[in-house]
């Protein structure tokens, strides 16, 4: 094990894989900043480039695509609160706040520096203790996953308004939205009024951009003064002591991410928010959160990277890939003539190490690559709005359409924005009604999945078969409970 | 439940709208949800379709009374904004102007529907330089089809004879 | 939405501008003169979207224009099939799918095209046979076992798939029917997270791609108990013919698909790009490499089992969902 890792950090040193390796990343940031154009398409048409090429260059390229691209989502967020997937959500909370503060650039190295740290730690951690994980997620199944969420959802819920009930009304409001069209389990009609346009459901991006960034630029639009920016200064850059301050939450957060990564089908949507809500909960000053705190951004974006190495393993020990962008390494990795599986380590253990000697390399380069670009981005909110905002337009209907290449998403773009603006209107967070909307149809697949599972016998089935389950269970009110008192009385004093 | 203290904010307007649609949902459910399939005589599925959605809107519904009866008891503390009519006027313009890009986009293809809509933004927006307005707005969607469609082989919807044209201009 | 004469005014428009500025262009030239976009009714990242991509880095050799991959998931990938159905029949616009989409959801499901009427097909490009697997350390040592322990505690057998109606739905449902015993079937979404719960041991059985799970069954982690088809795929697995459950059961078949109308020397073209296709060398090697085979058939060889399959399905859902 350790002479073929040795063997494998070796291989890795070559000048091809550095370089295609920061052509990927670089590339990955690029495609990612585009909302809607997501890294998972990016890396499906270069997939078969990475045929082509010797493996030690050509997977740590798409990697390269992957990480770039993580990375990428949260350009927008910050700049212009435009979050193209669940997993910008948290960061653009504090991120766009940042920049209407002026200070864009920081925001971006905070996101940058926590990114790479989530993600190398989780990364080393992941070579270390491959095999014990292959074992621990092998204990999450349907019922597992399914108390994961709930508990999820309630700690959502309670760190994220002011007021849990408000929060609470939003949340089953998203989650509401998330039934129309077809059920996941049984693919009957609901709530479609016999709309074949409404059966495929509601689209995620239109949501996102319509609730977060259209207010923005109506709000932008309203203020009206052709010189005006949307933010004039990009700020200082991020100092040693602000890092410094951050530190304690980047280390939490990517704790929080690298175990949600183990839990297969939970992703980096529920580490980001779990990593908010627990440095909320955590801070001295909560009150800040959601006004531009660095530490805010620092926690969603550690923890929403934590996930990637965890989320490796059952791909390389197991051959089985968890999610889209583990479907496509599996094919660069079947097409390289590595079948990943339990042999894969006894065969090909030596190339194997030196991808992952690479992969973590990858993200010590992008830490450079994304620090030299930084500037160009943040230079961005700058221009002034006269000219920013109809490219802001345009990317976003350009986005909210290649997502699923069908027009009525656009109509949605425009519905969700109204419903943006009356929402901030009437004092109500979308956070939670987006997380509702984006978590419920996994959480009542797994029930379904459970219910089945259980085969009419729940109670013999949770105390014999899922005690974890059973526990998680009982333990999700009393968590949600202390977390809202703890929160309660920081915000009375 | 005394409703006296509730005022007509935004806020109460919305939860009322809200609760009302839970309710009316609750009762009319088993016409927006198809009955579950049978497949050897048991259900397709193990829970029925409509089971999750019943247990969600039924939670609305008595979060929406529970806020609301909250708000009638207490003196709700009137932070009514600073009404902001200033630039309504902008702000409906600026939706009228996205219906219609989102209505165009398909029949009038990407670039046409871009051009007019960037050009009304930025008129709307306070631009008034027309050469500006010409190049942002012809410039733009060009360069972001071709990136679209030649470098992320995606498409986005555009008229027949304007593909041709960027096929032979492109030597493709 | 929008009235279709003002679509086709917009269009006159652009054309007459295009006219004048490239009068000095061709006057009539052939099919493929842009990018052909082939539409994927499923997600990003599945077999559908690996397959394409090798085809579509590789077809523009022989039809002289790029070709787009466009993913359009929704509904159960009607969707997209609705789209290709409603797209000008003009050969820019095709469909890759497969025959579960294709054929059967007509019989489970109200949809807003006729798969009989609205397509022709192109090219059956490869197809995938699907194998039943359990853990190696399972008490089922054969099909026959896994039969008489179905048989013993209806529904006690937990059955997991990737979803209804797809492609490890339908042959259970199949084996289910031929065989008149019922298991228990848990969904999943997607074949990976079916095989994670097996090995898992929250499923007890559940269907597989032999390519994919062969470093599984190498390893000694999982059991094959059978595999589609009338020829054995591996020398000791016994095939579905020799236990009794004949015909099309159990492949999944690759298909490229075109609007009903499109013209014939369109189609003609198409069907030869593919036929050479299967000649390039990269092509072969990098199928190769994905573990998938290179069976072509053209389209009129497919329409044969497209009819076939429609009647199979119908009989199929016909007798499984009857009240």
């Amino acid at each position: 094990m350790i002479e073929q890792f040795i063997t494998g950090f070796g291989m890795a040193m070559r000048l091809d894989t550095f370089l295609l390796m920061s052509a990927g990343l670089l590339g990955g940031m690029l495609v990612g900043a585009l909302p809607g154009f997501t890294t998972l398409m990016a890396m499906a048409i270069l997939l078969p480039i990475s045929f082509f090429l010797d493996p030690i260059v050509g997977i740590p390229f798409l990697l390269g695509v992957y990480k770039g691209g993580i990375f990428g989502g949260s350009i927008p967020a910050i700049l212009v609160s435009m979050p193209g997937t669940g997993a910008a959500v948290a960061t653009s909370r504090d991120g766009f706040q940042l920049t209407k503060k002026g200070q864009s650039r920081k925001a971006l190295d905070i996101a940058l520096f926590s990114s790479v740290f989530g993600d190398t730690t989780s990364d080393i951690f992941t070579i270390m203790m491959i095999f014990p994980i292959a074992f621990l997620v092998m204990q999450f199944g349907p019922p597992e996953l399914f108390a994961v969420l709930l508990m999820s959802l309630v700690i959502i819920a309670v760190t994220s308004g002011s007021s849990p009930i408000k929060s609470l009304i939003m949340m089953t409001f998203g989650l509401w939205l998330s039934f129309v069209g077809t059920d996941p389990l049984g693919g009957v009609e609901r709530f479609t009024f016999g709309l074949f346009d409404l059966k495929s459901g509601i689209p995620l991006l239109p949501m996102l951009i319509g609730v977060f960034a259209i207010p923005e630029i109506v709000t932008a639009v309203m203020r009206h003064n052709s010189v005006l920016k949307l933010a004039s200064l990009v700020g200082e850059r991020l100092s040693l002591a602000e890092l410094k301050r951050c530190m304690r939450t980047i280390c939490r957060s990517t704790a929080i991410g690298a175990a949600i990564g183990i839990v297969p089908g939970l992703g980096q949507v529920v580490a980001a928010m779990m990593g908010y809500a627990a440095a909320k909960n955590a801070s001295d000053h909560p009150e800040t959160f959601g006004e531009g705190e660095i530490e805010g951004v620092a926690a969603a974006e550690a923890a929403n990277n934590a996930v990637n190495g965890p989320t490796l393993v059952p791909l390389l020990t197991l051959g089985i890939p968890g999610d889209n962008v583990t479907a496509i390494l599996l094919g660069a990795f079947v097409a390289q003539g590595l079948r990943p599986g339990p042999e894969l380590f006894e065969t090909q253990g030596a190339t194997v190490f030196a991808i992952l000697v690479a992969m973590v390399f990858a993200n010590l380069l992008f830490l450079v690559i994304g620090y030299l670009s930084i500037p160009f981005f943040s230079k961005l909110v700058t221009i002034k709005t006269s000219l920013l905002i109809p490219i802001v337009i345009m990317f976003a209907f350009a986005g909210a359409y290649v997502f699923r290449s069908d027009s009525v998403d656009l109509i949605m773009l425009v519905v969700f924005g109204i419903f943006g603006l009356v929402a901030r209107a009437a004092k109500f967070d979308v956070m939670p009604m987006v997380m509702g909307f984006i978590l419920g149809p996994p959480m009542e697949y797994a029930f379904g999945q459970t219910i089945a599972m259980s085969n009419d016998d729940m109670i013999g089935f949770m105390l014999g078969e899922r005690q974890a389950f059973l526990a998680l269970l009982i333990a999700t009110p009393i968590v949600g409970y202390l977390i809202w008192r703890r929160l309660s009385k920081v915000d009375t004093n | 439940m005394r409703l006296g203290n509730l005022k007509s904010t935004p806020e109460v307007i919305s939860v009322v709208v809200l609760f009302v649609l839970a309710c009316l949902s609750l009762l009319t459910l088993n016409y927006l949800v198809a009955p579950p399939k049978v497949l050897f005589g048991r259900s397709l599925t193990a829970i029925p379709p409509s089971l999750f959605p019943a247990i969600v809107i039924s939670m609305l519904a008595i979060l929406c009374a529970i806020w609301l009866t909250i708000l009638a008891r207490h003196k709700n503390e009137t932070a009514s904004e600073p009404g902001i009519s200033e630039g309504v006027f902008r702000a409906l313009a600026l939706f009228a102007i996205m219906t219609f890009y989102a209505l165009a986009m398909t029949p009038l293809g990407f670039l046409i529907s871009t051009v007019i809509s960037l050009s009304a933004i930025s008129w709307l927006v306070g631009n008034r330089s027309i050469w500006q307005i010409a190049a942002l707005s012809i410039v733009s969607p060009i360069a972001l089809y071709l990136v679209a469609t030649r470098l992320l082989a995606v498409s986005l919807p555009e008229l027949s004879p304007i593909e041709f044209a960027y096929s032979r201009i492109l030597g493709g | 939405m929008f009235p279709k004469s003002l679509k086709q005014a917009a269009s006159l428009v652009a054309g007459v501008g295009l006219a004048i500025g490239l009068s000095a262009g061709v006057a009539t030239a052939e099919y493929p003169e842009k990018p052909v976009t082939m539409v994927i009714p499923l997600g990003a990242g599945g077999s559908h979207d690996l397959n394409a991509r090798v085809i579509t880095s590789i077809i523009p050799t022989y039809l002289n224009q790029a070709m787009i991959v466009r993913l359009t998931p929704g509904a159960g990938g009607q969707k997209g099939t609705q789209e290709v159905a409603n797209a000008t029949p003009d050969g820019y616009t095709l469909l890759f799918s497969h025959n579960y989409i294709d054929m059967l959801q007509q019989h489970v499901e109200d949809l807003p095209y006729d798969p009989n009427k609205d397509f022709v097909p192109i090219a059956r490009v490869n197809y995938a046979p699907i194998g039943i697997v359990v853990r190696a350390d399972s008490p089922y040592k054969t099909f026959d076992d896994l039969i008489a322990a179905a048989k013993a505690d209806p529904g006690g057998v937990r059955m997991a798939h990737s979803g209804n109606w797809g492609a490890l739905f339908v042959p259970a449902a199949q084996i289910m029917k031929a065989q008149d015993v019922s298991f228990n079937l848990v969904p999943y979404q997607g074949g990976g997270p079916a095989l994670q719960a097996l090995l898992a041991g929250d499923a007890d059985v559940t269907m597989g791609f032999p390519s994919t799970l062969g470093s599984q069954i190498e390893a000694g982690k999982l059991r094959m108990l059978a595999t589609a088809g009338d020829e054995r795929i591996m020398d000791d697995v016994p095939s579905f013919k020799e236990l009794g459950i004949g015909g099309d059961v159990g492949f999944m078949h690759r298909i490229v698909l075109a609007p009903a109308g499109t013209p014939n020397d369109v189609v003609a073209k198409l069907t030869d790009a593919f036929a050479k296709l299967q000649e390039d060398k990269t092509y072969q090697r990098m199928m190769g490499r994905l573990g998938e085979n290179m069976d072509l058939i053209d389209g009129e060889g497919y329409q044969k089992m497209r009819e076939d399959q429609n009647a199979a399905y119908k009989d199929l859902v016909a007798k499984i969902t009857a009240q």
